[in-house]
């Protein structure tokens, strides 16, 4: 270890518990000056808590932090701040109705906020950290890459020396993302410690300068990013190896007839999206058909549109089966499982079969059948491995990826022709992306008709039989799975056509 | 690789609010609503010192004016029925993430249901009448829910604004009624005529007030709580109120649970004005619900939202009544200090409940 590379802060054996469940176990990690620490592991394996420790959410049961040598103890997150701890969480803490110059003023220390009296105060710091913002903006209004800027800024006007980003990608497209790492580098090069705890392997292998996994709840270990490759840090979080890099090939024989298709679609766009325009796609039984391209290209009205959430303006949707108001008959896996795929507060039983409730199996005279809705969803929580200690529990208390799997179960489980899939892996650790990927294969397989849309490149590459890329609500290409590059893919996804491809490979 | 290692460990630093906070669940709660009521009778107890009343002889006559005899009991129990029926009337609602805030309207409106055929039809009906005057008020109760229901489906009117501003139409079309249509012909009160005797909510105990109309409201307790947890109806209905956006992506006929919840809700405080005039009143009469319906949208909030939990903080309610009505005949205190009683418990748990709300463990889950 290199002696100029002091920690700025310690986590000193830290050790959390939940009831009987250790969720850290004496897990030490420390903090330079001007690295971009990258903190990865699976659902559930204890980032968050350590996190969340650090900032004061959440008091240790044994062990400490040590800041600059000096042991502290944060009560609240209001200690952190002013040990200069900031956060930037997965779901923003921001007021929508105010603006930039407000936000940031609300977050102020006392001691600090009379560096913000103007907008262009506010508008100098944001400069000094690489942030081009207009400080007058209603926050609400803002892209989430810029609500994102404004939570960092936060953060940094409480002069926060260690900030720690909880997922920072999720919410953001390819080219948000690495202009995010551009500000991070920013913040490093200035002597700032950035923590972030991040899923996407990619980002940590390309802009880290340290990693640390975290496997239920002990570190596995801390290294230098440039040590450390993607096969060895998949090895490392999920205690065995995994392939994630190959094809899951369908069986092109089971392409069947036609189950979905949509002729001439369209819906008016908004401020964030641009709608759809006149869409024309087909998916066969048995194919995986992958929808790639940056989000707010028309996906939310594309699944709208199938979920039966809307309706065209013109053009129209077919499925075999339609219902009593002409909507398509389809199964979903919807993009945000807390809101759209499940009622957290309900029990996992219910959730797992809340669409056939009515059905004579689970009730008579609509008196629920508790013996056979907990039988059947015992049997599907065994058979899609959901895992959670008793199906009555609420589905809030399941990781993520278990949330993920009994969406997918009820998904699958109604013997479905059509399944509509939007960002199916969104927020899971490798190993539940590749179970929930290989279930949906194999669903495919079987002579399911499956629609999977997706900003995830790699996934729609591995997944789909075919490929079209949505770009301001048209469809800018079609190739076939076997064929795709991502350099053909990101072309057409920042609106290139095959013609300026193509001259400009001439040229 | 290789772990950093820091100096050595210390001690444990958990505060005791974190420890009382880990405790987390129904017990915590629990203990916190009986803790409020205990600090609210004993604030209560201090006023009635300031009023020059020995604390213990205050208690001991509010007490026995509650539950100190036969009588007491049992119009601590009369008390508490409309408040329960109110209750669980907005609970149905809430539960589905409809805000009806306006059980005293359709008490009120329930209350006119139910005097009509009570003293319209020909007394020769007998008993029947009574099952009629019943299911008649509940339909007025239903009908006047269904307006801010439709409202909002056909025009995205607010529900909140919609049931609270009918509370006063309904309060109003009661006043406007017993003065008019409904007064007796050459009657100078402002009240309608005596409900015939078959349509009488009986009375259970000679010489108490307890009529069955307590019977019903408990009844009404059980079906409410055998709905929401027993019935794929009463799943969806949830399922709504806690996630709509969900609700919508599943399916669930949002539309439809949001229409008929605000139809039960409507009905049960319909019934809540029947058991006021069948049981009790034996007439309409103007004035006769003293905020019945807006104690009862405190009842359903203090019990959680729990139809079971409800009835045991409706009782509490009751006692009030029939205790500060003893405190008011016996020692003459104001009656107002009944509204103080039911009232502190209500602004105390407000306060917790903010407290907790920013700790990110609220007493209550937000419907909406």
């Amino acid at each position: 270890m290199d002696m100029r590379d002091t920690p700025i802060v310690a986590i000193d054996h830290v050790t959390k518990r939940f009831k009987a469940h250790v969720a850290l176990d004496r897990v030490s990690l420390s903090l330079r000056k001007g690295e971009l620490h990258a903190i990865v592991g699976e659902n559930g394996a204890g980032k968050s808590t350590l996190m969340n420790i650090l900032f004061g959410l959440q008091q240790p049961d044994e062990g400490g932090i040590l800041i600059d040598g000096r042991q502290v103890i944060h009560r609240s997150p209001s200690d952190a701040i002013a040990n200069g701890i900031g956060m930037v969480h997965q779901h923003f803490k921001l007021v929508p109705s105010f603006t930039v110059k407000e936000n940031l003023c609300l977050a102020a220390r006392p001691a600090v906020r009379a560096k913000l009296r103007t907008d262009r105060d506010v508008a100098a710091i944001a400069e000094r950290y690489g942030m081009t913002l207009d400080p007058s903006a209603l926050t609400g209004r803002l892209p989430l890459a810029i609500q994102q800027r404004v939570e960092i800024l936060k953060a940094l006007v409480n002069e926060a020396v260690v900030l720690i980003l909880d997922e920072p990608t999720t919410i953001l497209n390819p080219r948000e993302a690495e202009s995010l790492y551009g500000v991070l580098g920013h913040l490093t090069r200035e002597g700032h410690a950035v923590v972030a705890v991040t899923h996407h392997l990619d980002e940590v292998l390309r802009y880290s300068d340290r990693v640390s996994v975290i496997r239920h709840g002990t570190l596995v270990g801390t290294a230098l990013t440039k040590e450390m490759n993607r096969d060895a840090l998949v090895q490392q979080i999920v205690g065995r190896s995994v392939a994630v890099d190959s094809r899951l090939p369908g069986r092109v024989d089971a392409v069947g007839e036609e189950e979905l298709r949509l002729e001439g679609v369209s819906v008016p766009g908004t401020a964030f999206s641009s709608g759809l325009h006149a869409v024309d796609l087909t998916v066969r039984a048995g194919e995986v058909v992958g929808i790639a391209g940056v989000e707010g290209n028309g996906q939310r009205e594309l699944f709208d549109i199938l979920a039966g959430l809307r309706a065209p303006v013109t053009g129209r949707v077919w499925t075999r089966a339609m219902d009593a108001r002409q909507r398509p008959i389809v199964n979903l896996v919807p993009e945000d499982r807390h809101t759209e795929g499940l009622i957290l507060d309900l029990p996992v039983s219910i959730n797992l079969l809340l669409d056939q409730l009515d059905g004579a199996a689970y009730s008579r005279f609509g008196v629920l059948r508790h013996g056979a809705i907990a039988m059947r969803a015992r049997d599907l929580a065994k058979t899609y491995d959901v895992r959670t200690a008793d199906i009555a529990l609420p589905a809030r208390s399941l990781s993520g990826g278990n949330q993920q799997k009994i969406v997918i179960a009820r998904a699958l489980s109604g013997a479905p022709r059509v399944l509509i899939v939007y960002q199916p892996t969104r927020g899971l650790d490798v190993a539940a992306s590749e179970e929930v990927l290989a279930r949906l294969r194999g669903a495919a397989d079987d002579g399911l008709a499956v629609l999977l849309i997706s900003s995830n490149l790699q996934e729609i590459m591995r997944m789909s039989d075919r490929i079209k890329v949505l770009y301001e609500g048209e469809f800018a290409g079609e190739i076939a799975g076997v064929d795709a590059t991502a350099d053909r893919l990101g072309q057409w996804m920042v609106g290139g056509r095959d013609a300026d491809i193509a001259s400009r490979m001439a040229s | 690789m290789k772990t950093d290692v820091a100096t050595d460990a210390f001690p444990p630093p958990i505060s005791w609010r974190a420890r009382l906070l880990d405790l987390g669940g129904g017990g915590l709660r629990l203990g916190i609503v009986l803790a409020t009521f205990a600090v609210s009778l004993i604030l209560v107890l201090g006023i009635l010192a300031a009023l020059g009343v020995a604390p213990g002889r205050g208690l001991s006559v509010f007490v026995m004016g509650a539950v100190g005899s036969q009588r007491a009991f049992a119009d601590t129990l009369v008390f508490m029925a409309p408040r329960l029926l109110v209750a669980l009337g907005a609970i149905v609602a809430l539960r589905c993430g409809q805000f009806n805030l306006g059980g005293e309207g359709q008490l009120q409106v329930g209350a006119i249901g139910a005097i009509l055929p009570a003293t319209m039809l020909p007394p020769s009906l007998g008993w029947l009448l009574l099952p009629l005057s019943c299911l008649c008020a509940a339909a007025f109760g239903a009908l006047w829910a269904l307006i801010p229901a439709v409202l909002k489906l056909w025009r995205g009117a607010d529900e909140i604004i919609v049931t609270l501003m009918l509370n006063f139409i309904g309060i109003y079309l009661v006043k406007y009624l017993v003065q008019g249509l409904l007064q007796p012909r050459g009657s100078e009160f402002n009240m309608s005529a005596k409900v015939a005797d078959g349509a009488i909510l009986p009375v259970l105990v000679p010489g108490t007030r307890l009529h069955a109309g307590v019977i019903l409201a408990l009844l009404a307790a059980a079906v409410v709580w055998f709905l929401l947890y027993h019935t794929a109806y009463g799943i969806r209905l949830r399922a709504t109120g806690l996630s709509p956006r969900a609700a919508q992506v599943q399916r669930l006929p949002v539309a439809r649970l949001l229409v008929s919840s605000m139809a039960i809700s409507g009905a049960i405080g319909g019934l809540a004005g029947a058991t006021e005039v069948l049981g009790v009143q034996y007439r309409l009469i103007d004035g006769f619900s003293t905020n019945i319906g807006f104690d009862g949208l405190a009842i359903a909030y203090l019990g959680s939202l729990e139809p079971l939990a409800t009835v045991l903080v409706a009782l509490y309610f009751g006692a009030i009544s029939s205790g500060t009505l003893a405190l008011q005949s016996v020692l003459s205190i104001p009656g107002a200090l009944s509204d103080i009683m039911t009232g502190l418990p209500i602004v105390i748990l407000a306060c917790v409940h903010g407290v907790l709300l920013l700790k990110g463990r609220p007493l209550w889950k937000s419907t909406r």
